[in-house]
């Protein structure tokens, strides 16, 4: 149950940051981040590549590059949860590392770059809000404030 | 040893679900694009829904606006036209006789401030005898001669209607603003002047009677720097274009003294016309 919860939860949150300005905080990512410290590395997989679908869906050419970053990253952060998670400022870590391969993977694969100003204002309000949204998740799905 | 086994299969799960991501990168975008369209119709439904909203709130907000405007100048239309009607139909009830006047020169320099009237003395008008359209106030007669008086009119710089506000009844006093307008003169800072009040005459002074239209509030605000209210009103009389207003006779004004001094001063290249005096 509280993964189609989860997945509900990251639909709703692409639909609000695909109606934002394009220089909101990148919501998929930390609700993903969020979740791949507490859930297996199938579900987080899953969670991811629902989430970079969705995010492709909004720009079909280049489709691919959304699934990839957010299910690698995914994987990568729910394979490293038992060894980065002691404190909270890993979701730091996490963040900056999850906004780096999401804008490098389309560079690299050719697809294109959001822009120096909105990806520094996305990245900047991502990582901020990093630590508040994984503390939101943790309590309002796993009735906890405390980590791990 | 089972549950490795597990961990091994979500793995190689995982590592399929990114491979797939890699995969569909490098497809071509012809067939990504025809494949994402079934996926957008669903899983993009919300989001036409709250734009299609979104564009529905922003054009009722315009159309709400506009109407509002169009409301606010059809109310000033409409008490424009009852007056009109009320004062074809009959005079109003204030006591006086109407004087009919055709306007027969104006000041040249703003067409605006002093209007000549070609009745005077001999057709009941003296000195401070009130002149209105049927939208509104106009002036006061200044110099009446016999057969012609010079108005001035509420926009001349000299001029003061006591005014008070139709809804609230707060009174103040106009003068000529800027651009065609009439500035209210000590209202109370945070007195109830708003946007759409109309002000009539208040009655005091003795020259106007009480509940002639003046004009509508087209902006009041307190400003900090100001000891009063700033309002500003709108005429509700055009006067650079006016053919004809009407004068009030009042029965003490009757006084038969004729000043002759303006029937010998015509406008420059206006031919008043010699009427003769009323039976």
């Amino acid at each position: 149950m509280r993964p189609i919860l989860a997945a509900f939860l990251v639909y709703v949150l692409f639909l609000i940051q695909a109606s934002l300005t394009p220089y909101c905080p990148d919501l998929i990512l930390l609700a993903l981040l969020a979740f791949a410290l507490r859930e297996t590395r199938l579900v987080v997989t899953l969670l991811g590549f629902f989430g970079g679908l969705l995010a492709d869906l909004t720009a079909p050419a280049t489709a691919g590059a959304g699934i990839l970053a957010y299910s690698a990253l995914a994987y990568g952060a729910a394979s490293l949860q038992n060894l980065l998670y002691r404190a909270r400022w890993y979701v730091l870590l996490l963040a900056i590392i999850g906004i780096v391969l999401r804008h490098a993977i389309p560079v690299l694969a050719g697809t294109g770059f959001p822009g120096w100003n909105q990806a520094v204002v996305s990245a900047a309000l991502t990582v901020a809000l990093a630590v508040p949204a994984e503390l939101l998740i943790s309590r309002l799905f796993y009735r906890r404030w405390t980590p791990g | 040893m089972q549950h490795k086994t597990i961990r091994t299969w979500q793995d190689w799960l995982a590592w399929v679900l990114v491979a797939a991501g890699l995969v569909l990168l490098f497809l071509p975008p012809q067939p990504k694009r025809a494949a994402a369209v079934p996926l957008q119709t669903v899983l993009l439904a919300p989001m036409r829904v709250v734009r299609a909203l979104r564009a529905d709130v922003r054009w009722l907000d315009e159309e709400n606006r506009r109407l509002s405007a169009l409301a606010a100048e059809l109310a000033v239309d409409n008490a424009r036209l009852r007056t009109l009607a009320r004062g074809a139909a009959e005079p109003p009830d204030v006591g006086v006789d109407l004087v009919r006047a055709p306007v027969i020169a104006r000041d040249l320099a703003t067409l605006e401030r002093h209007l000549v009237i070609s009745r005077g003395t001999r057709h009941g008008l003296a000195a401070g005898s009130p002149v209105v359209a049927p939208e509104g106030v106009v002036g006061k007669v200044v110099q009446a001669g016999a057969h012609q008086s010079l108005v001035q009119t509420i926009l001349d710089p000299d001029s003061r209607v006591a005014v008070l506000n139709r809804r609230s009844r707060v009174p103040a006093l106009a003068r000529p603003g800027t651009r065609h307008y009439l500035e209210l003169q000590f209202a109370p800072k945070g007195s109830d002047f708003r946007t759409g009040d109309t002000l009539v005459t208040a009655g005091l002074g003795g020259v106007f009677p009480h509940g002639l239209l003046v004009g509508i509030v087209v902006a009041a605000a307190d400003r900090t720097a100001e000891m009063f209210k700033s309002v500003r009103v709108r005429p509700f009389v055009t006067i650079s274009t006016l053919e004809q207003v009407f004068a009030l006779r009042f029965p003490q004004t009757r006084t038969g003294d004729e000043d002759d001094w303006l029937d010998n001063i015509g406008p420059a290249g206006i031919e008043i016309p010699d009427e003769p005096p009323p039976r």
